[in-house]
């Protein structure tokens, strides 16, 4: 089924356009606090528990949540739906090593600051370079997916949804800093949590279970198979991705760094608890797309399809377009101005200040930083422009940033280590990683990547360690 | 085909409001099903366990009349070897147990 535009080009440009000056007004009301360098980039590390849970939650509620999800359970069954909830579980085990991090770096900004200080500057080069790409990946897949739905939704000619997106993103982005996107990151969570219980809710008034089992056991009966190969692998795939993703990148960092030192772990494991079944009531509303008469052509699209044929179904007509519209909009600016303010600290601080060696005159911050958040955003720009395949244009990374599992831990809670074998380990878990990628089975990048990884560093533990730094007292 | 997706693609039949598409579990088309009957002229697969499948497609016009079946299409689905599986899930498990347990040792060991 190609999906029905159900809503007008002008109603879809109204939605976004509305949306976007309520973010920009809201960051720029926000961002008054945001004076200093503190301010812009950690919110004044004051975030209690409610915005500090919330801005967790809604950012690692991706497009990706909301269209990959019920890709995944299409493909790969209830296997795959279960897989990408397993993602919640990087935010359940960042909740303990976000509370290692505010004790070892009270001081800290980013996750540079981190690997500068435990892996010196080769381990944090090592780390600029897999976080950069990582960050730009994902933030690419974000705008292709904002630039296809608007496009499926409302007509809008894809190039143009997507820069539509990216632009309200980096305006509020640019007005407000971190407590711009925390506070929309609130209001969105929220959103996104009402949206999908209605739109699950609807699915599951339409459409008995029983008769969705009976029509999978008939037309596709592996998506049922406890032993599906490329299910089973996606499991522990997915959630050594999801660790990698949550460990290594700085949008997780500096939500830790921002928070309050006792609010951080709670916080994390709050939003870990919160987010796991979104990813499960989003693949279920893909399963059911045989049982409602929906004939999938792009399977990328298969979430947003069914949901407004069942929204379609329960008479809400134009209405439902307007739902889904708003929830994945929601979904997407919450994850993408998160990634815009965190990358943009990681130009500002690792590259400006630190590769550069530049001394930042506060004066100076706010155009330092504002320009950094434009040379990411028009990177993604560029990049997003060629309409990637999503899934799998994310899943490539997964290698890389399952790679950094490891000596994260090792660099958060030993006291001992061998940094060239840790740094060795990386390299190798990115580069074996990717060549099972690409060569052998999709769902084995971060997986390889992650034991790869694992060796090296448990060996540098034994193999000639040496005291690692620790911030001055 | 690694267990995930096979995009069918009928073309584009100049004249057809209908396309009627048959899979059957052998070449002679003995014991059809209609996967698909509808405007698209594409359909994804997902689900199919290991084996042969056959599918052939036929446009039909405004007024109701079928034109020939296209040239069938012969889908072998195979899976990774469960050899190499188990060992990938073995893998997998253990490298997830023991990042489990290294952060909950180091965060009791740390508090």
């Amino acid at each position: 089924m190609t999906l029905a535009v159900s809503l007008t080009t002008g109603n879809a440009w109204s939605i976004v356009i509305g949306l976007g000056v309520l973010w920009v007004l809201l960051g720029v009301w926000w961002g008054r606090k945001a004076r200093t360098s503190e301010g812009f980039m950690l919110a004044g590390r004051n975030v209690g528990i409610s915005l500090g849970a919330a801005t967790a939650m809604a950012t690692w509620v991706t497009s990706n949540t909301t269209m990959v999800a019920p890709l995944l359970a299409y493909e790969k069954g209830v296997w795959g739906m279960l897989a990408y909830a397993s993602a919640s579980f990087g935010l359940l085990l960042f909740a303990p090593l976000a509370f290692r991090i505010r004790r070892l770096l009270p001081e800290g900004v980013t996750a540079g600051d981190f690997f500068r200080m435990r892996y010196g500057r080769i381990g944090w080069g090592v780390f600029l370079v897999i976080t950069l790409v990582y960050s730009i990946t994902w933030l690419v897949t974000m705008a292709i997916a904002g630039g296809k739905l608007l496009e499926a939704l409302g007509d809008i000619p894809y190039a143009q949804g997507m820069t539509l997106i990216l632009v309200v993103c980096v305006l509020y982005t640019l007005f407000g800093g971190l407590y711009a996107v925390i506070g929309t990151d609130f209001i969105q969570s929220l959103i996104i949590l009402i949206g999908i219980v209605f739109i699950g809710a609807i699915v599951i008034n339409d459409v008995d279970v029983p008769k969705v089992h009976e029509h999978l056991s008939r037309e596709q009966p592996a998506l049922l198979d406890v032993l599906m190969p490329a299910a089973l692998l996606a499991i522990f795939n997915n959630m050594l991705f999801g660790f990698g993703e949550v460990m290594h990148n700085n949008v997780w960092w500096s939500r830790a760094f921002a928070m309050r030192e006792k609010v951080a772990p709670k916080a994390f494991f709050l939003s870990g608890i919160l987010w796991f079944p979104i990813p499960i009531a989003a693949g279920f509303i893909a399963l059911a797309a045989g049982p409602l008469g929906v004939n999938v052509t792009d399977p990328s699209k298969v979430g947003p399809e069914v949901a407004e044929h069942a929204l379609g179904l329960a008479g809400l007509g134009t209405f439902a377009g307007v739902i889904i519209l708003i929830v994945l909009f929601c979904s997407m600016a919450s994850s993408i101005d998160s990634l815009l303010a965190a990358t943009s600290d990681l130009l500002v601080r690792d590259i400006y200040e630190g590769l550069f060696r530049q001394e930042l005159d506060p004066r100076k911050f706010r155009p330092v930083a504002a320009t950094s958040i434009i040379v990411v955003s028009l990177t993604a720009w560029a990049l997003a422009l060629s309409g990637w395949n999503v899934d799998q244009v994310l899943f490539s990374a997964g290698a890389l940033v399952a790679s950094l599992i490891w000596p994260i831990i090792a660099g958060l809670f030993w006291k001992r280590l061998n940094r060239a074998l840790v740094i060795t380990g990386i390299v190798s878990g990115c580069v074996v990683g990717l060549i099972f990628y690409f060569k052998v089975q999709t769902y084995t990048g971060a997986l390889v990547g992650a034991a790869i990884s694992m060796m090296f560093t448990l060996a540098a533990r034994w193999i000639r360690p040496s005291e690692l730094e620790t911030p001055a007292a | 085909m690694p267990g995930e997706e096979d995009l069918l693609d009928f073309g584009d039949e100049g004249g057809a409001v209908t396309y009627r598409l048959e899979q059957a579990p052998t070449a002679d088309f003995d014991a059809p099903s209609i996967r698909y009957e509808g405007p698209d002229p594409a359909s994804v697969l997902t689900g199919l366990r290991e084996g042969e499948y056959h599918f052939r497609v036929q446009a039909i016009d405004a007024d109701g009349a079928a034109g020939p079946w296209s040239e069938p299409l012969v889908l072998h689905v195979k899976f990774m070897s469960r050899g190499h599986l188990a060992m990938l899930l073995a893998t997998g498990a253990l490298v997830a147990v023991m990042t489990i347990a290294a952060i909950i040792s180091g965060f009791v060991r740390n508090r």
